[in-house]
């Protein structure tokens, strides 16, 4: 507006000190009214008095417009000495009374008038500018554009109304700490967002959420802290924060700081608040929307990974695919999952995204390092955070030298209570989100579990391989009792009695056939006896080997039995007796139950693993649970490590098929 | 065919066959408990036939039956016949890997039983 000598920063017409306008003001009436004489001598140096009157006016109104009524007070006044001194008009003194009242009249009012008309239209046009910057605003709201860019604009637009030199937002974490989102400043746009401020240093953040309500802070003078330095640094001198409140909570705050001390009229906190209004909406907005697609990603990644570790069997893709997905889900740079050692260092199970990967192969060994979240997490058994923003290089445990991380998380794997491992997540960038450790808690679970299977399943194969060999062990000892002990006297006694025979002379043939009798009789209950200890263990196992004693089976077999055989000469005990009953019982079974015309027996190693397959034509329809036989060689089988099938359609013929790991097991399952 | 040593980890059983085959005409040379044992008896001895179970103890009268075959090689070896309380049978497989003529199952031991299997063996 033609009008307008506003005091705003960057144009400077008529401004400066107030006195130096009123000086100034004065000045150019007197100017005016100089030049407004000079002009009327030049026409008439007589002219008629009162024409006169109303030209000076023209002097008299334009410093009354543009700068008040006190200049126009100067120029009135002159004008009245210039025209009496210069044109000596009759009854000089009244005329001056009354033109004097009459400027002085026109001067104030016409002031006033155009001093309201500036303050209305600066009304207005501020009006107007912050309404056209919460239009944009509301817009960015309702495209839904990233929280951080809207943070950004809210943060320029505040700072380009209210003229201001910095504009900061911050977000109130759990522990009352405020975490920059977004900056703005006159001289440097992009400012260091990433800023933390401790719940209990003095800054606007403090002071807003104190209060529960808009604040402001007149100069940081000798008050200590970064927020305070940075203030003194930048010359601020006065700051405003309004809150943001998002569902009724406080959220965070805004401040708005200058170094003009009298930059924000009394009305621009709830000004500002039609600001943060918008920001809390789109907060409320974002954060529904994110929330819910965070809650969807996370139930489908602990659906996945809980699927895995409810397959059982070994552990490691389960750990791979945890640290993929809590890597993804946590917006984080890097993840592993470690296990404690006893000797104070830690085994890494799976690693993502660290630019080292070498020392972090899945069995390779950590040492024990400081400053790290995994020590914490050793020491205390909870989650840990450490940022290692602002550490040196050097002062970085040595795992971490070079990976550029600022901040990590990590949170205890307990597994039945015990401490088992961890997994960590860790950011180059922004710190990781404040409910990482609360989240996390589903993920270290599922990983516990499927330890804790692994585990329990580990021993249970243990402890029934040892129940399983102990059986045998005891088997085999009372096999050799009987072969050592009854098996040789019955033979001997035998032998004797046939030489006992021999030496019965002709004269006594029933003696001799008695002895003879006898002599058969004992053949017969050794021969059911060395059955019977054959059902109990087969001694010719361990003296023949696997092949040998498979072979005196089929051979032995009521069914006749096709036998292909890929075998080495000896396996551990354990195997063989396994591989041993497995063919025996299901041979036994064939001739029993099947009524087969036929029976087939391969066995063949491959892969580190004994095959074993039996089947039948017979009439099929086997029910585990109707005999122990099967029932007993699948648990046998099982505890060594194995795996058992049987598929038996109703007239569909029997097939069995085993496999026996070859490879020593410790029975602990700790491969991974 | 006469000289005879037996080779089995019980004393008892040692003297019942040996009065056993002796009856049946065989001589009975020596006798012998464990591998070394029968090692040297057969070294020294030189005998005809050796009889050796098939479980001596912890040894393996398999392992003996090769080591008789392979020590005695140079000259005429002795007929090695298995001997078992367990039935032929079961051994079938284990007496046709090795270099024994035949078997006999303990029970039915006599100087004629060892006879026919190493006549049987012979041809
Ligand atoms: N080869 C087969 N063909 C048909 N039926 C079979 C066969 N094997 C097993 N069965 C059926 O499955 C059942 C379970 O077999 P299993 O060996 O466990 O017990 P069992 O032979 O009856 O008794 P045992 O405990 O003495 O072995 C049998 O009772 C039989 O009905
Ligand atoms: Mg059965």
């Amino acid at each position: 507006m033609w009008w307008r000598p506003e005091n705003s920063r960057g144009r400077v017409p008529l401004t400066g000190s107030p006195l130096r306008r009123w000086v100034a003001g004065a000045v150019v009436g007197v100017a005016l009214v100089a030049a407004m004489t000079g002009l009327i001598w030049l026409v008439d140096p007589n002219p008629p008095f009162t024409g006169l009157l109303v030209l000076y006016l023209l002097a008299v109104l334009p410093v009354a417009i543009w700068w008040g009524a006190g200049p126009a007070l100067v120029a009135s006044v002159s004008s009245t000495f210039a025209f009496v001194l210069v044109f000596d008009p009759p009854r000089p003194g009244r005329l001056a009374a009354v033109t004097l009242g009459v400027f002085t009249a026109t001067s104030i009012v016409v002031a006033d008038l155009a001093a309201g008309l500036r303050r209305s239209a600066r009304e207005s046009e501020r009006l107007a500018g912050e309404q056209s910057a919460l239009r944009r605003v509301a817009t960015l709201v309702a495209e839904g554009v990233p929280a951080a860019d809207l943070f950004e604009a809210v943060t320029r637009e505040v700072g380009l109304l209210w003229d201001a030199d910095l504009v900061r937002m911050e977000r109130y974490e759990p522990d009352g700490t405020a975490a920059g989102v977004a900056a703005w400043g006159r001289s440097a746009p992009h400012q260091d967002v990433d800023v933390r401020i401790p719940p209990g240093e003095v800054s606007v953040a403090r002071d807003v959420r104190r209060a529960g309500g808009p604040v402001r802070i007149e100069g940081f003078d000798g008050v200590r802290g970064s927020v305070a330095t940075e203030a003194r640094t930048l010359g601020i001198r006065v700051s405003i924060g309004c809150p943001v409140v998002v569902g009724g909570e406080l959220w965070g705050v805004i401040a708005v700081s200058s170094r003009s001390p009298k930059s924000f009229p009394p009305d621009t906190e709830t000004r500002v608040a039609r600001f943060t209004e918008l920001v809390a909406t789109a907060i409320t907005n974002a954060e529904s929307r994110a929330e819910l697609r965070r809650i969807a990603d996370e139930q489908a990644a602990l659906r996945r990974v809980a699927t895995l570790a409810a397959r059982g069997g070994d552990p490691s893709p389960v750990f791979a695919a945890v640290a993929d997905e809590v890597m993804s889900l946590f917006g984080a740079d890097c993840t592993s999952i470690l296990r404690f050692e006893d000797d104070g260092t830690a085994t890494y199970l799976a690693a993502r995204g660290w630019r080292d990967p070498g020392l972090r192969r899945p069995g390779t060994r950590r040492p024990s390092d400081q400053p790290a979240t995994i020590e914490a997490v050793r020491r205390t058994r909870r989650p840990a955070r450490l940022s290692y923003a602002g550490l040196a290089d050097d002062d970085l445990p040595p795992s971490l030298r070079g990976e550029g991380i600022r901040s990590g998380v990590a949170g205890p794997i307990l597994v039945e209570g015990r401490l088992w491992g961890i997994i960590g997540v860790a950011s180059r960038g922004a710190p990781i989100a404040a409910d990482t450790e609360e989240r996390m808690i589903a993920f270290t679970e599922i990983v516990a579990t499927a330890i804790a299977n692994t585990e329990s399943r580990a021993q249970l194969a243990a402890s029934r391989a040892r129940v399983i060999a102990t059986a045998d062990a005891t088997r085999r000892r009372l096999e050799r009792d009987l072969h050592d002990g009854a098996q040789q006297r019955l033979v001997s006694l035998a032998l004797e009695l046939r030489n006992t025979q021999a030496e019965v002379p002709n004269t006594l043939p029933a003696l001799s056939g008695d002895l003879g009798r006898m002599a058969d009789d004992l053949t017969e209950v050794l021969d059911e006896l060395r059955e019977l200890s054959r059902g109990i263990h087969p001694a010719i196992l361990s003296e023949s080997g696997l092949g040998p004693a498979l072979r005196t089976l089929a051979r032995r077999s009521a069914v006749p039995v096709e036998l292909s055989l890929r075998l080495a000469k000896r396996y551990a005990d354990p195997v063989e007796v396994a591989a041993y009953y497995v063919v025996s019982e299901a041979l036994t079974n064939t001739a029993k139950h099947a009524n087969a015309t036929h029976a087939e027996i391969v066995a063949e190693e491959r892969d580190g693993t004994l095959r074993l397959l039996v089947r039948d034509d017979g009439v099929g329809g086997t029910d585990l649970t109707d005999g122990t036989g099967l029932a007993g060689l699948s648990d046998r089988v099982e505890a060594l490590g194995g795996t058992f099938r049987i598929t038996s359609p109703a007239g569909g013929g029997t097939r069995i098929q085993v496999s026996l790991p070859l490879s020593a097991r410790d029975g602990q399952g700790t491969s991974w | 065919m006469r000289r005879c040593v037996i080779v089995d980890d019980n004393e008892r059983f040692l003297a019942v066959a040996r009065s056993s085959l002796e009856r049946g005409g065989l001589e009975v040379v020596g006798t012998a408990t464990t591998m070394t044992d029968a090692l040297d008896q057969v070294e020294a001895l030189r005998p005809d036939v050796v009889l050796v179970d098939i479980v001596l103890g912890t040894e393996s009268g398999l392992d003996l039956a090769r080591r008789i075959v392979a020590a005695t090689e140079a000259s005429a070896p002795p007929h090695v016949v298995l001997i078992s309380t367990h039935r032929e049978d079961e051994v079938a497989e284990l007496v046709a890997s090795s270099p024994a003529v035949g078997f006999v199952w303990k029970a039915h031991l006599s100087a004629r039983a060892v006879r026919d299997v190493v006549a049987a063996g012979e041809q």
